[in-house]
């Protein structure tokens, strides 16, 4: 029997305006590298990173959109089986914050119930241009019911923070719902899980955990 | 503006901001003036202000233009009712902000151009470009991210260009004119769902009827086509490679998609494309089939991968010599090649035939050799691309070379394999003589080698076929068995001569051996008639069983041979054909082989493959049975 390479999958996924900074928060967290100027994201990308929690081997599929892509179809792809969403603002950026409202109420249309969520502040290194208040963003973060965490793609401030904050709060849920055994981390339920429609999949197209092994 | 090479000559034959436009309006003559004058007209309208000032950021430098002066043509700030502040609905102001809106998207996506913009383009020029373009398609839904790089893909076109032929003067007005132009053919796939739906779905039905093995793995392995189509088909692949490639690319692309029709040339852009979607596709397939989902995305996500400008064109501008053109092949042009051949001919064969192209010419393995294996989906869809490895059809070379020589003979496999190349060299003729037609014709000349091809043939097939259009093949899909097409029938008669060849030439030899009649005839000469047959619709293809009736159904391999004696097998075969040699066979684990759920035709198609032979040593490789999988 072949060995995986990791014990779950989880697919992450941001959103939030075009230009706030998602592409970059995904280029740090992955491959730790900034760019100031990143290229438009068209629809899609899509980025992996394997992180260990509690001595497990978590593998990420995180998924970033594009923030202006309005395409149904589309969009109902991205939140197909997501398990996290990270809902990204800027905070020099008033505007990309009140448009959380409509990102979150997307996100309710969409994505699969009890799906974890995080509100993020990106760009908070850049303190002359501040247009959001930390409180502010608090307020609103308690409001949907989710955590707020500000962070610096920049300045490497906090992401790690929050992708692994939020595969925290994602893997707990799982073993919550004993979709999981919190001790071998091994899938318990695995019904309708190929399929995918809408539930959440532990194990998007098959992969989901396994016990590990040297390969 | 001269060129690198200093000739003048050849950048007069291949002007592309003239030639492009001429074969998306289906062959009409342009009038640049008439074009050029529009655009400043719009540009009046739509980048001042109501006061008739120019909107800040639009500002034309005054060196770069003629007429930039702040203030508008008339001279001086108009004076309007309108308060600026006013919320009146016929309040120009009110409109004006929030056209702004779109501005700012347009100049949030320039500032965040490709970082290695060599081009040097005006982004101010752009920025007007975009603007004046999405205010006057307000209504169909304005600017839309990724417009900007084709606008910008474009501007270069157009700046290159500058020259004798082409005022330098007017690049940004000619820039608006190719851009409004090509959008009228990509436009929609920005705006309309359905569009997108369809060409998605177009791409889905296309690979299913050339490559089901890899349609059937990406379905399972649950990667939807339109997450990746996405990005290929808005923005015509330009994020997928260079952009000099991507431009050669273009060539073809519309050079292709401009097909003659009774009244004219008609313009059918997405045809070609999603094509050259699927070509795409055969080209990763080796390393997609032995992917996850999450590996595959990431596969199909990232840029495809090109040699360095410097071999494939030898000239960075992209305007080689066809000496040059020729010293290094055109990896992106091939792939329109293949979309050519795959569109006139949607067969299981002719993914075969791309898929060796692709090993014989750009080296890429027929499959994945390091694959990673820890799925069980993965195992399944492997097993149905190997259709079915057998237990002695692992066979590893300590030099690193490995091939399949389960069941087969070596002549035989030699016979498949010459089979292969001889449909290979078929169409490099037909490619060869579709380049030097199309070279005489003084329009076309200068287009990557082998760009187009339509011969004669192809032509008179398209004629033959009504409805030929992205959503009847849809509707045609299922349909991978049983394809009536003349060119199909065509080309197995001639598959059916060449394996004629080959059956003749064994036969001789063995007669010549004159020991094998005693122990009946070899087995794979058998399995090689029964191919011909097949192709030549004198044997029911439904029916296989001869094959494990022939011994010839994948479970032996080289070194255990057929039970029946067959002396000819094992007579010297390099003679017979190019083959590879021989490596003694090893140990093999046991693979479970499943039969996969994909119409068997494909697997069929692609077990005529010669095995891959480039693997990385030290590790036993799976590797096909080139003819063993017609057990299936």
């Amino acid at each position: 029997m072949p060995n995986p390479h990791y014990d779950l999958l989880l697919k992450l996924l941001l959103i939030g305006d075009s230009g706030v900074g998602k592409s970059c928060l995904l280029l740090r967290f992955c491959d730790d590298a900034w760019t100031p100027s990143f290229i438009t994201t068209i629809g899609i990308d899509f980025k992996i990173r394997t992180i260990e929690l509690d001595g497990k081997r978590i593998k990420l599929q995180i998924w970033d959109t594009a923030g202006q892509e309005r395409f149904r179809t589309i969009t109902t792809a991205y939140y197909r089986g997501a398990m996290g969403i990270l809902l990204v603002f800027d905070v020099t950026d008033e505007r990309s914050f009140q448009n959380i409202r409509t990102w979150h109420s997307n996100v309710e249309q969409h994505a699969s119930e009890g799906v974890s969520r995080l509100l993020v502040g990106n760009k908070s290194d850049w303190t002359e241009k501040r247009a959001v208040s930390q409180e502010e963003a608090q307020k609103l973060a308690d409001e949907l019911g989710i955590r707020y965490v500000e962070t610096s793609a920049k300045n490497n401030d906090q992401v790690d923070d929050a992708f692994v904050g939020l595969a925290r709060e994602v893997k707990q849920k799982l073993v919550e719902s004993g979709a999981i055994n919190p001790v071998m981390g091994t899938a318990t339920n695995q019904a309708g899980g190929a399929g995918g429609n809408g539930s959440v999949n532990v194990s998007a197209g098959g992969q989901g955990a396994k016990q590990g092994g040297c390969c | 503006m001269s060129h690198r090479d200093g000739s003048v000559a050849i950048a007069s034959f291949h002007i592309r901001s003239l030639e492009w436009p001429r074969l998306w309006t289906g062959g009409q003559p342009l009038n640049l003036d008439v074009s050029r004058n529009e655009y400043r007209r719009l540009k009046e309208k739509h980048c001042r202000r109501p006061d008739g000032s120019w909107i800040a950021q639009l500002e034309p430098s005054t060196s770069a233009s003629a007429g930039g002066s702040r203030r508008a043509a008339s001279g001086g700030l108009k004076t309007i009712d309108a308060h600026p502040l006013g919320d009146d609905d016929d309040n120009p102001w009110k409109h004006h902000y929030a056209s702004l809106a779109a501005l700012d998207q347009i100049l949030l996506d320039l500032s965040r151009l490709q970082p290695d913009n060599p081009a040097d383009v005006d982004e101010v020029a752009l920025a007007r470009i975009l603007f004046v373009w999405a205010m006057e398609h307000q209504e169909g839904g304005g600017y839309r991210q990724g417009m900007h790089e084709i606008s910008y893909a474009l501007y270069v076109v157009r700046q290159r260009d500058s020259g004798p032929l082409q005022d330098a003067q007017h690049v940004e007005d000619d820039a608006y004119s190719l851009f409004s132009h090509l959008m009228e053919h990509v436009a929609p796939l920005f705006y309309s769902p359905t569009s997108m739906a369809q060409q998605t779905e177009a791409v889905r039905s296309s690979l299913l009827r050339v490559d089901p093995a890899l349609y059937a793995h990406l379905k399972a392995i649950e990667v939807e086509p339109q997450l990746f189509l996405l990005r290929w088909l808005r923005l015509l692949f330009l994020r997928e490679m260079a952009l000099q490639h991507c431009l050669e690319m273009w060539d073809a692309i519309f050079a292709a998609a401009a097909t003659p029709t009774a009244a004219g040339e008609a313009f059918d852009l997405g045809g070609i494309v999603q094509w050259t979607c699927v070509a795409a596709l055969l080209r990763m397939r080796g390393t997609l089939l032995a992917c996850e989902q999450s590996e595959a995305l990431v596969t199909l996500m990232r840029e495809w991968e090109m040699p360095p400008l410097e071999q494939a064109t030898g000239n960075i501008d992209g305007r080689g010599t066809s000496g040059q053109m020729g010293s290094a092949p055109h990896y992106s042009g091939m792939l329109v090649q293949q979309a050519n051949l795959l569109k006139s001919r949607p067969t299981p064969a002719t993914g075969v035939e791309c898929a060796v192209q692709n090993q014989d010419i750009l080296g890429i393995p027929l499959r994945h050799a390091s694959a990673p294996s820890e799925e069980g989906v993965e195992d399944d869809a492997r097993t149905t691309f190997s259709a079915r490895p057998s237990s002695a059809g692992m066979i590893s070379s300590p030099s690193g070379g490995a091939f399949s020589s389960a069941s087969l003979s070596r002549a035989a496999f030699a016979g498949a394999q010459k089979t292969a190349q001889w449909a290979y060299q078929s169409a490099t003729t037909r490619m060869a003589a579709a380049t030097a037609a199309n070279r005489s014709s003084s329009d076309r000349a200068g287009f990557p080698s082998g760009w187009n091809l339509d011969d004669v043939e192809a032509r008179r097939l398209r004629r033959g076929r009504t409805g030929d259009t992205t959503v009847s093949e849809g509707r045609n899909v299922p349909q991978v068995e049983g394809d009536n097409e003349v060119d199909y029938v065509e080309r197995d008669r001639r598959l059916v001569l060449a394996l004629n060849g080959v059956v003749a030439r064994i036969e001789s030899k063995a007669d010549r051996g004159a020991s094998s009649s005693a122990a009946g005839p070899d087995p794979a000469l058998l399995a090689l008639k029964g191919v011909r047959d097949i192709l030549a619709g004198r044997k029911d293809a439904s029916d296989l069983s001869w094959i494990e009736k022939v011994g010839m159904d994948g479970v032996k391999g080289e070194g255990e041979r057929p039970k029946s004696p067959s002396p000819t097998a094992s007579q010297d075969p390099a003679s017979s054909g190019p083959t590879s040699p021989c490596p003694p066979p090893s140990a093999s684990p046991p693979s479970k082989a499943q039969i996969p759920s994909a119409p068997k035709s494909a697997h069929r198609a692609f077990a005529r493959l010669p095995s891959p032979t480039r693997h990385p040593p030290d590790r036993p490789v799976l590797v096909d049975d080139p003819l063993g999988a017609l057990g299936g």
